[in-house]
């Protein structure tokens, strides 16, 4: 599973629009298992699975029927075998009791791991997956990443695309860093974290300090407590504050790489 | 390659998603629902179980009508569902999981299209079920499934394809769905209402005007045009789609793919546009055609023609061929020698040999005309032409005096449904020719616009042979023999015309009052026989009492030994023929009659007793089981004697449209045109006026109620004409077709007057009787029947047909009122009706006078008879500028005199006027005769000044206030015609004119009326003054208000109620005079005496009333 991090407006979806050949690059090739996406979009779009981000249902099909619609365009063409497999992956994403249920009459939930079903559906290679964790409650979203875990295990990409770290600390064992439409970092999330090793401090701080740290620092998080203040920060040296090293996570890890070698981090 | 696969499984889920879709229910229930209730009204007819004849006779109709109206609505809803899919794709990321799919645009697109297809394919085959199901189970009514599948390809398929190419096309154009749908909306809206049948049905892509309607015998009969129409629209459709395909915002499967459905959809573009040509080119092909034979018919104005006195024809049917031979003997009776002379046949028959006196000749052939010279007949000199010729008949030839464009547009059609219009048919399965379609050499060039031999008729002795395919019956005029599939007959009289007609015939015959009495019938139509059985004793006196009261009032016999009537496709049409009075429709000796009579509602025998019993009058409630039989036969037959079909009613925008049908299968041209002919070289119309003097008995005078719906009437229309144009300028203008019929009927009038006045009403009569007795089945002259006529009656007709012909001056009548008193002449009591009559114009005239003696009853359609009333009709005849006095004796109370004027300025042309109370006058002297005086008829006594509405003065004030929505909801009827008619329960919101007998006037009788209203619409009279004084004020009032009602509707509480107000300005101000309409008198009314200075008179009539509508007419002042 390969994750696409990066703030709001950073090209993630165009990307992803132009993987799945909803969009022709401005410049440049993407190949897929050596077929170029602009030449042979025809082979390339029979590898692709494809869950957009803001993804609903004709309203009028019933879930098993979305999914057989998807599944007959993918090129199942036998029907008991295309009967089995829409059966098979209504299991898996568990959705097997609400087969007859109108698909816009879903939950979220539901609806996206329908969505991922119909990408799924006759074994792609490649499934691109586009802010699929949006809206969703915790309980839903860890459900839904531990789906996508675990169609990870099988031969397929998973390109996932997010701006919310934590989908991609989860689940992902490489990862991209896209700014401004460009490549910043590529590499496993642990490289990223590796990058901001010592860069994460607690300042433990007073009331008359909170408002002096936050302007200078990115801050990650500021929590209340008896004396003050804890405030997590990413920086170089903290400068005489109170403080000390924390182990980073991917999220801190992901504000370190903005600030200091994108400089996009923005202090409010 | 397209993947099927593909295609199939998005259009599976666009199915889905549309069956399934609310909009699509709710139209599919409606739809169901409104043609359940239609099929219902029409084929069960709960109310009194009849239905309706005009969609039961035929079963094709049935699905016709209801794919007709699926079918506006339908390509509505598709606009919006196709316009709607890719509204539905547009939205957010849902297509894109669709769209990321291996598929082409191609299959994306042809899916949808499928999709929406199916479904409305789906909701065809449960409209079809419906009226299926209606079809089964209502009585008396054929099934035609050939038909249902018919009228799905025909009207449903194209229309459905074009409109969802168009939607889909406009909607990637324009992408925006409302804006599309406006569009589309927009367009529909258009080709029903504007563009419907115009440009040859070129725009008619919903099949809503071209004409599809499937007979048993022939079919469509039009398949060619209807294949080349609706094929048109499917590559048009398709076209649209595939460029649809190649505008889909979706990156193609690969790089060519897109262009590659390019090239289908400019070959289909192609396609259409070649097929829309090829629709265009073959109307305008005929269109050439016509106009060509035209210029060359009258090329051949001065060239002699021969007399044709026998025909020997020998006709082959050869499927979609005729091969004939015909052998003409023909004799020079132009009274020079002639070498040069044309025949004319069909330009579809191509003539292989020519044999002049038995020896092979090559007459030079251009279209239909036949050019031979090098004759050198001496006069007197016979020879014998035999023509061998074949193809078939190109129909683009017939009827070449009308209006190409008026005769694409005339609609021939029941209800919505449009029938083709057909004048011949050669096919394998039938063949129908008549004169009209030249099938057989004539010796006369067709219509040109100079040249009017084609108005020339010519009696020949006729013997035609027919050789059919197995199985089919050929029909012609003549005794008929047959043996196999050879028919022939034997013509013992000479007749003008002959027709053949071969088709898979029963036949029925029997001998009536020794007339032999033909019908023949397509196997499977002979649905009244049975209705009928019960009274089959009786209908030999019934058909033979028919055809006796029509000769009794046409004074003719009918002149045949047969009576054929044949049942025709119902696509056979004849156009009206104004100029000669014949009708296609009738042959010598035979009435072709539409198809199961879908045109006529008498036929529906069955469903006529079920209606009259539900909707009819008690009398009919009473009658015997047979006397209904009895009634319901006579009313069928009517159809045959009388001159005008049902009258239509419409109504338009508040005014009462009533329009005159000429009822195709009236059989007078059996009694006339096929028997006599009356020619004149100089004056061509001639034989018309003698045609037209005969015919006029028939006409149903009932129509009169006609004259106040519509203002003026034909007659009166016809007067206006003659006032500017000279008869010969009428008859050569084609604007004028509309009244040219009531022209040469007053014509006619006119010159038939000049003998009467001589010879009297009755001795005209006789001896016309006799006279036409004596020329029957042959060609005579007007030159003839004028020395027969100096011989009898000493009248010199001739000298006064040119200035009959050519002259524009009509004469003006002034009638004074009639006073009538009773008076004894001898030891009878006797009526004296004295009045005064002055013709004030520069040319003679003549007037009729009728009374009507006696107390009868009135008219009506299923009374006959019953009354006691007696007409006494006298003529009068006034030089220029004289004035007669008049005066009567008639034995009995006359109820009413009426004055038509015939030729003349007036109008009303006739007028009807009261005689009022008839008291004895002791003193009175019986005298019958009249006086030339000297002193005219005056409107205005001595000290008298009269303003009427016709003067100069008189104005109308019309408010200009008018919302919008009155402007785009009530139209007013503009039709463009001064007088409008008169109706008392919708009286127009403006000031209209209108005329009638009893308003006042000097030659035109009129004045304005308007609906009662606000006071803000004014009539305003401006009188001119020369001296100041006191003057008594009147005002001209017609108390009469239920004129114009619909017919058989009177009744009610007649008397005027409300009242007028006048505003009458003098020199102490002004005064508002109110008039009560209860007890105002008919006629001059005093409004008071006011003292006014010259020039200052001014009274005004304003729209506040409580009566239901005001009149303005003439206001008069009366020095004191």
């Amino acid at each position: 599973m390969f994750g696409l991090l990066g703030p709001n407006g950073a090209g993630k979806s165009s990307l992803m629009r132009i993987l799945v050949t909803l969009m022709e690059p401005s410049s440049g090739t993407i190949k897929i298992n050596d077929l170029d996406i602009t030449k042979d979009r025809g082979k390339v779009r029979a590898l692709l699975g494809y869950l957009p981000q803001d993804f609903r249902f004709f309203s009028q099909l019933k879930t098993y029927e979305f999914l057989d619609y998807a599944a007959r365009l993918a090129g199942m063409k036998n029907k008991s075998q295309r009967n089995q497999a829409v059966d098979k992956m209504l299991e898996e994403v568990g959705l097997y009791e609400a087969r007859d249920r109108k698909a816009n009459k879903l939950s979220g939930g539901m609806k996206r791991r329908l969505g991922i079903a119909q990408a799924l559906i006759n074994n792609p290679k490649v499934i691109v997956v586009d802010e699929p964790t949006t809206g969703l409650d915790p309980e839903e979203r860890i459900r839904f990443r531990n789906l996508l875990s675990t169609i990870s295990t099988q031969d397929v990409i998973i390109i996932l695309s997010t701006h919310i770290v934590g989908d991609i600390s989860s689940s992902c064992q490489s990862m991209a860093l896209l700014n401004l439409g460009q490549l910043a970092f590529t590499g496993s999330p642990d490289q990223l974290i590796a990058e901001a090793e010592g860069k994460v401090w607690l300042i433990k701080a007073s009331d008359s300090e909170y408002m002096e740290i936050n302007e200078t620092y990115p801050v990650i998080s500021n929590v209340p407590t008896d004396y003050g203040w804890d405030i997590q920060v990413v920086a170089e040296s903290i400068n005489g504050y109170c403080g000390e090293h924390i182990a980073p996570n991917l999220e801190h890890a992901y504000v370190y790489f903005m600030e200091s070698k994108l400089n996009q981090w923005t202090t409010d | 390659m397209l993947s099927l696969h593909n295609i199939h499984s998005i259009a599976k889920y666009e199915i889905k998603t549309l069956l399934r879709s609310w909009f699509f229910r709710i139209f599919a229930i409606i739809a169901l629902l409104f043609l359940f209730l239609f099929n219902l009204g029409t084929l069960i007819d709960p109310g009194s179980g009849a239905g309706n004849w005009e969609i039961k006779a035929l079963p094709s109709i049935i699905p016709y009508v209801n794919l007709l109206m699926l079918n506006v609505v339908q390509a509505i809803v598709v606009i919006f569902l196709s316009s709607d899919f890719l509204k539905r794709d547009k939205k957010l990321d849902t297509t894109d999981v669709i769209y990321v799919r291996p598929m082409t645009n191609g299959e994306y697109v042809a899916g949808k299209v499928w999709g929406n297809l199916i479904v409305f394919v789906i909701l065809n085959a449960f409209v079809l079920s419906e009226s299926l199901i209606f079809n089964l189970i209502a009585e008396g009514v054929g099934v035609n499934l050939k038909a249902y599948l018919y009228y799905f390809l025909v009207i449903s398929v194209p229309t459905l394809i074009y409109i969802l190419g168009v939607s889909v096309f406009l909607m990637s154009i324009l992408r925006n769905q409302a804006v599309t749908f406006v569009v589309l909306l927009g367009y529909v809206a258009l080709s029903l209402f504007y563009l419907a049948n115009k440009f040859y049905y070129f725009f008619d892509y919903m099949a809503f005007n071209i004409p599809l309607t499937y007979s048993d015998f022939v079919g469509f009969g039009n398949w060619h045009t209807i294949w080349i129409h609706r094929g048109m629209y499917v590559c048009f459709g398709l076209a649209f789609i595939l460029l649809s395909v190649s505008l889909l915002k979706r990156l193609p499967q690969s790089q060519m793919s897109n262009k590659i459905s390019l090239v289908p959809a400019v070959l289909f573009f192609a396609g259409g546009i070649w097929l829309g040509f090829e629709h265009v080119g073959n109307f305008r092909q005929n269109q050439e055609l016509r106009s060509q034979m035209r210029t060359l018919n009258d090329d051949k104005i001065h060239e002699d023609i021969l007399t044709v006195k026998s025909y020997q024809i020998s006709l082959e049917h050869l499927g979609s061929q005729i091969a004939c031979t015909a052998r003409l003997d023909v004799s020079n009776e132009s009274g020079k020698a002639v070498d040069k002379t044309h025949f004319s046949l069909n330009p579809g028959l191509t003539i292989e040999k020519v044999l002049l006196n038995g020896t092979e000749i090559h007459p030079e052939r251009n279209l239909h005309l036949v050019n031979f010279s090098g004759l050198n007949l001496q006069p007197g000199d016979s020879a014998s032409i035999e023509f061998t010729y074949r193809g078939t008949i190109n129909e683009a030839a017939c009827y070449l005096e009308l209006d190409d464009k008026a005769m694409q547009e005339e609609k021939y059609g029941q209800m919505m449904y449009r029938i083709d219009k057909r004048h011949a048919f050669v096919l394998p399965e039938y063949v129908l020719l008549t004169r009209e379609d030249n099938w057989y050499p004539v010796p006369f060039a067709t219509f040109g616009k100079q040249n009017k031999e084609w108005m020339q008729k010519q009696f020949s002795r006729f013997e035609v042979q027919v050789k059919t395919l197995p199985g089919l019956t050929a029909i012609s005029q003549g005794e008929p023999e047959q043996n196999g599939n050879l028919f022939k007959f034997n013509n013992k009289k000479p007749l003008s015309q002959v027709s053949v007609i071969i088709g898979p015939y029963e036949k029925k015959s029997q001998k009536i009052d020794g007339l032999d009495f033909n019908l023949y019938l397509h196997p499977g139509h002979d649905y009244f026989s049975k209705y009928l059985e019960e009274i089959n004793d009786t209908i030999p006196g019934i058909i033979a009492e028919s055809l006796k009261d029509f000769e009794r009032t046409v004074d003719c016999y009918y002149p045949f030994a047969r009576f054929t009537l044949v049942e025709v496709p119902v696509q056979f049409y004849s156009y009206e023929r104004i100029l000669i009075g014949e009708r296609d429709q009738i042959q010598p000796e035979m009435v072709f009659f539409p198809e199961k009579g879908v045109t006529v509602r008498d036929a529906d025998f069955a469903g006529s007793e079920k209606r009259m019993a539900r909707w009819g009058r008690g009398d009919f409630a009473n009658m015997t089981a047979k006397d209904k039989k009895v009634t319901l036969l006579q009313n069928f037959l009517s159809n045959f004697t009388q001159s005008s079909g049902r009258p239509n009613f419409s109504r338009s925008a508040g005014q009462v449209q009533v329009t005159e049908k000429k009822n195709p299968t009236f059989v007078f041209p059996l009694f006339y045109n096929y028997a006599y002919y009356i020619k004149s070289d100089k004056w061509p119309i001639t034989d018309r006026i003698f045609e037209s003097y005969k015919k006029e008995a028939t006409q149903d005078q009932r129509m009169g109620f006609m004259r106040e719906m519509q203002g003026t009437s034909e007659n009166e229309k016809a007067n206006l004409a003659l006032v500017d144009h000279s008869f010969a300028e009428l008859l050569n203008d084609p604007d004028q077709t509309q009244i040219i019929d009531n022209v040469i009927q007053m014509k006619g009038q006119a010159l038939f007057s000049i003998i009467k006045r001589k010879a009297g009403d009755d001795a005209f009569n006789e001896f016309l009787y006799n006279y036409l007795r004596s020329v029957k089945f042959k060609a005579t002259s007007i030159e003839d029947f004028s020395l027969r006529i100096k011989e009898a009656f000493g009248v010199d007709l001739i000298p006064y047909m040119e200035s009959w012909f050519n002259s524009k001056q009509l004469p003006g009548y002034l009638i004074s009122n009639p006073k009538a008193v009773n008076v004894m002449d001898g030891d009878r009591l006797k009526t004296m009706v004295k009045f005064k009559v002055t013709n004030t114009e520069n040319t003679e005239g003549i007037i009729r006078i009728e009374f009507r003696i006696g107390d009868g009853g009135g008219p009506g359609r299923f009374m006959g008879g019953g009354s006691n009333t007696e007409t006494v009709t006298k003529l009068i005849q006034l030089d220029a500028n004289q004035t007669k006095e008049i005066s009567y004796l008639l034995d009995g109370n006359p109820r009413g005199m009426s004055v038509n004027t015939l030729t003349s300025r007036n109008i009303p042309s006739e007028m009807r006027l009261q005689l009022g109370n008839i008291e004895e006058d002791k003193k009175a002297v019986p005298f019958e005769g009249e006086k030339i005086v000297d002193k005219p008829v005056t409107l205005a006594e001595e000290g008298e000044i009269i303003l009427d509405n016709e003067d100069k003065g008189f104005r109308i004030e019309q408010s200009t206030e008018t919302s919008l929505l009155q402007k785009l909801l009530i139209k007013e009827e503009n039709s463009g015609e001064k007088y409008v008619g008169f109706s008392s329960w919708r009286a127009p919101r403006d000031w209209r004119a209108t005329t009638s007998s009893n308003f006042f006037g000097k030659f035109i009788r009129s004045a304005y009326y308007i609906r009662s209203g606000d006071g803000s619409k004014k009539a305003i009279w401006n009188i001119p003054l020369k001296e100041k004084g006191f003057y008594e004020v009147y005002a001209f009032i017609d108390k009469e208000e239920r004129r114009g009602g619909p017919p058989g509707r009177g009744g009610g509480d007649n008397s005027p109620k409300g009242e007028y107000t006048f505003t009458i300005y003098h020199d102490d101000g002004k005064e508002d005079v109110t008039v009560d309409l209860n007890t105002a008198d008919t006629g001059w009314n005093s409004l008071g005496a006011f003292y006014f200075s010259p020039d200052s008179v001014v009274v005004e009539l304003s729209n506040k009333s409580t009566a239901r509508l005001v009149i303005a007419d003439a206001v008069k002042l009366v020095k004191q």
